[in-house]
C-alpha cells in the first residue's frame, strides 16, 4: 500500500473549464497543490482566483456546466477519478466548511437534523444517541443552548451560529482532511481565533490535515504551515508561509503589502490593474500586466513552476526581498514606479 | 345563452299556456334584474335554484354528482403528479441534453393534445381494439352496486369496505378517464419541476448537502423533493383549474356522471340555474384550494412560519 508519509491530498495539474457564452472557459489552470499529514495549508487569492473551484474539484462536486479536463486528485493514495471513488468519503473522511453557511444549510430541515444525519453516516447509532453527540459537538464549539440551536432552521440563526453548526458538521466524524472555505468570514476576531485554534488543534495531529481557503493573509500567517497563492485560476506560488510572504513571487509580495497596511490600519495601495476573469485572453504570465518587474519574456511565455528555496513559484524573475519594489506597501509607496 | 329554457323544458308539443305556466313556476316571467336578486337571495339561504332539466334543486343535483368529479380529478392529479414530478426532477437533474429534450418533448406533446382527443384515443385502443378496458360508460359496470360510504368516491369507499371486487371494477372504469385528464396535466408539472430542480441544484445548499456526503438517493428523495414540495403544491392548485375545465370534456367522453357532465347537459338545455350553480361550485372549490395551499405551504416552508 501507500507510504504512510505520503501526502494526504495531492492535486496534480487540475484544469477545470466552465461552459461560458463563448464556449469552454478555463477557471482552474493546472492547479497543483498538496496537503501533507499534520499540516494546515492555506489557499489565498483575490476574489475570482478559483479558490472555491479548487475546493469543489477536491470534493468532486463541480457545478453544472463545469468539467475537469485534465489532472488528478489523489487522496490518501487513492485517485479520485470517478463518482464511485468518492463513496463514503465526503462527510466522513473529508470534512467541508462552506463559504456561506447560512445559505448552505438546507432551509427546509432543522440544522440539528442535518448534523444528526452526518453523525449517523459516520457510525451506526440511534438518532437519540447521535443527537446527544451533536449537542456535545456544538457545546465544544462554544454554542450556548445547543438544544435550541439543534431545533432551529438556518434562517432563525445568526451567521456565526450557522458557521459553528457547519464546523460541527465538518468535524463530526473526525475526518482526515478538512476543506474550509473562508470559515471565519463574518465572525468577530475573538470567535475567529477560537474557531481557527480549534480547527488547527483538530487537524494538526494523527496524520490529519486541512486546506484553509481565505482572503486573509493574517489568518494564513497565524494558523497555516504552508500557503498556496492563487492568481487567475493558477497556483503561482506554494511553500512555507514565511518564505512565500518574504520573497519569490511578486504577486505574493503585493498581497503581503496590502495585508500589512490593513494590519497597521492605513489605507493600502492596491496592486495596479485588475484581475483577469475567466475567458480573458491570457498570453504569457497572467500577472504580467500588473507586475512591476515584468519583462518581454513574461509577456510571451507562461512560466512553468520552478523551485525557489523551499517554494515552488511560477515566475520568470522570482526576486529576493530586498530587490522587490514594495507594491501595495504604504510606507514605501513612493518607490512604486514602473 | 340564447333560447328559451321554458320552451325546451316543455317540449315541442307544448301549448303556449303550458309554457307560460312553466315560466311563472321558475320565475322566468319576471324582469332579469328581479330574477338576479331572487337568485342572490336564494344563494344567501343556500338555495341555488331549481334545474329546469331535472326538476331538482341545483344544490342537490350538484352534491349528488360532486364526488364523481372529485374522484376523477383526484385520480387525474395522482396520474399527473406521479408522472410529472419524477420526469421533471430527472430532467432538471440530468446534465445530459437527451433527458431534458425528452421531457421537453413529452410536455409539449401534453400541452398540445386535447383531452377529448386523448380520451377517444384511449377508448379506441384499450376498449374497442384491445378490449382490456371496460365500456366507457359511468363509474361501474351495470349491475355492480355502488358501495355505501361516506366519501362518495367509489374506489375509496370500496377500499374502506374491503370490497375488492367493486374496487377493481371502479378502478377499471376510472383509469382511462383519469389518464385522459391527467396526462395533459402532467405537462406543466414536468416543466415546472424540471426548472425548480435545475435551479435547486445550482443552489448553495444543495451543493453543501452533497459536499457533506449525503448519498445521491437521499439528495433526490429527501432534499430535492422536500425543497420543491411548496412549488409542486402551488402548481397543483394552478393546474386544478385546468383539470376542472378538462373534466367537463372528459366526463362527456366517458359518460362520467359528475358535475362536468351535468354542466354540459344543462348547457344544452339552457338550464341557467344549473350552469350557474356549477360555475359557483368551481369557484368555491378554487378559493378553498388556494387557502389550503397557503396553509400547506406555510407548513412546508419553515421560512414562512411565524415563530
Ligand atoms: N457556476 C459558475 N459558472 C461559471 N463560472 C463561474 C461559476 N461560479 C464561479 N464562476 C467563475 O469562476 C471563477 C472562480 O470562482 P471561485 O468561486 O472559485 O472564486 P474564489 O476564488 O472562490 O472567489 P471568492 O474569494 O469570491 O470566493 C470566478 O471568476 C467566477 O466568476
Ligand atoms: S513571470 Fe514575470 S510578470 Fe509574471 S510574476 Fe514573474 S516577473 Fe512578474
Ligand atoms: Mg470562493
Amino acid at each position: 500500500m501507500m507510504d504512510s508519509r505520503s501526502a494526504l491530498l495531492e492535486m496534480r495539474d487540475v484544469s477545470v473549464t466552465v461552459r461560458g457564452a463563448g464556449g469552454e472557459v478555463p477557471v482552474l489552470r493546472e492547479v497543483a497543490l498538496d496537503v501533507g499529514r499534520g499540516e494546515l495549508v492555506g489557499v489565498v487569492g483575490e476574489t475570482g482566483a478559483g479558490k472555491s473551484f479548487t475546493a469543489r474539484a477536491v470534493l468532486g462536486l463541480l457545478p453544472h456546466g463545469a468539467r475537469r479536463i485534465s489532472g488528478s486528485v489523489v487522496f490518501d493514495g487513492t485517485e479520485l477519478d470517478t463518482p464511485r471513488a468518492y463513496a463514503n468519503l465526503r462527510g466522513t473522511r473529508m470534512g467541508f466548511v462552506p463559504q456561506n453557511p447560512r445559505l448552505s444549510l438546507d432551509p427546509v430541515f432543522t440544522v440539528g437534523s442535518q448534523l444528526v444525519a452526518v453523525i449517523r453516516r459516520g457510525r451506526r447509532m440511534s438518532r437519540t444517541h447521535a443527537r446527544k453527540r451533536g449537542v456535545a459537538l456544538l457545546t465544544g464549539l462554544g454554542v450556548h443552548e445547543p438544544e435550541r440551536v439543534m431545533r432551529s432552521y438556518a434562517h432563525q440563526l445568526s451567521g456565526g451560529l450557522c458557521q459553528r453548526v457547519c464546523i460541527a458538521i465538518a468535524l463530526a466524524n473526525d475526518p482526515e482532511l478538512v476543506i474550509a472555505d473562508e470559515p471565519t468570514t463574518g465572525l468577530d476576531v475573538t470567535v475567529q481565533r477560537q474557531i481557527l485554534d480549534l480547527l488547527r488543534s483538530q487537524l494538526v495531529r494523527d496524520g490529519r490535515g486541512g486546506l484553509l481557503i481565505t482572503h486573509d493573509l493574517g489568518v494564513i500567517a497565524t494558523w497555516c504551515d504552508r500557503v498556496a497563492v492563487m492568481y487567475a485560476g493558477r497556483v503561482v506560488a506554494i511553500g512555507p508561509v514565511a518564505d512565500v510572504l518574504r520573497e519569490g513571487h511578486p504577486y505574493a509580495h503585493g498581497l503581503k503589502g496590502i495585508a500589512v497596511a490593513l494590519e497597521q490600519g492605513v489605507e493600502p495601495v492596491a496592486i495596479p490593474g485588475t484581475v483577469p476573469t475567466p475567458g480573458d485572453r491570457i498570453e504569457g504570465c497572467a500577472f504580467a500586466p500588473r507586475c512591476a518587474v515584468a519583462t518581454d519574456l513574461c509577456r510571451a511565455d507562461d512560466p512553468a513552476p520552478r523551485p525557489y528555496g523551499d517554494q515552488l513559484v511560477r515566475c520568470h524573475h522570482p526576486v529576493a526581498d530586498a530587490q522587490l519594489p514594495a507594491v501595495g506597501h504604504p510606507t514605501r509607496s513612493e518607490e512604486v514606479e514602473v | 345563452m340564447p333560447g328559451d329554457p321554458a320552451k325546451i323544458f316543455a317540449g315541442s308539443q307544448a301549448t303556449d299556456t303550458a309554457i307560460a305556466a312553466i315560466r311563472a313556476q321558475f320565475g322566468f316571467d319576471k324582469p332579469l334584474g328581479v330574477q338576479y336578486l331572487d337568485y342572490l337571495a336564494g344563494l344567501a339561504r343556500g338555495d341555488l335554484g331549481t334545474s329546469v332539466r331535472t326538476g331538482h334543486g341545483v344544490l342537490d343535483d350538484l352534491t349528488g354528482r360532486f364526488p364523481a368529479t372529485i374522484e376523477l380529478i383526484l385520480a387525474a392529479l395522482i396520474v399527473a403528479l406521479a408522472i410529472g414530478v419524477p420526469l421533471g426532477v430527472a430532467a432538471g437533474a440530468s446534465a445530459r441534453r437527451g433527458v431534458e429534450r425528452f421531457a421537453r418533448g413529452v410536455s409539449t406533446l401534453g400541452v398540445s393534445i386535447p383531452e377529448f382527443w386523448l380520451g377517444l384515443l384511449l377508448i379506441v385502443v384499450f376498449y374497442s381494439s384491445l378490449d382490456i378496458a371496460p365500456a366507457p360508460v359511468g363509474r361501474l359496470d351495470i349491475g355492480v352496486p355502488a358501495p355505501d360510504g361516506v366519501t362518495g368516491l367509489i374506489t375509496v369507499d370500496a377500499l374502506l369496505a374491503g370490497d375488492l371486487e367493486v374496487l377493481g371494477n371502479a378502478a377499471g372504469h376510472l383509469l382511462l378517464p383519469a389518464l385522459a385528464l391527467g396526462l395533459p396535466a402532467a405537462a406543466p408539472i414536468i416543466r415546472l419541476s424540471a426548472e425548480a430542480t435545475a435551479s435547486l441544484l445550482r443552489s448553495d445548499h444543495l451543493f453543501y448537502t452533497r459536499a457533506i456526503g449525503t448519498p445521491p438517493h437521499v439528495v433526490y428523495l429527501k432534499h430535492v423533493l422536500r425543497n420543491i414540495a411548496p412549488i409542486v403544491t402551488t402548481m397543483t392548485a394552478l393546474i386544478f383549474g385546468f383539470l376542472v375545465g378538462g373534466a367537463v370534456v372528459v366526463e362527456e367522453v366517458f359518460a362520467w356522471p359528475g358535475v362536468g357532465l351535468y354542466a354540459i347537459d344543462s348547457l344544452h338545455y339552457n338550464d341557467y340555474a344549473a350552469v350557474q350553480g356549477f360555475v359557483l361550485l368551481a369557484a368555491a372549490v378554487y378559493i378553498l384550494l388556494f387557502l389550503a395551499v397557503d396553509l400547506v405551504n406555510t407548513y412546508l416552508d419553515p421560512r414562512k412560519r411565524l415563530t
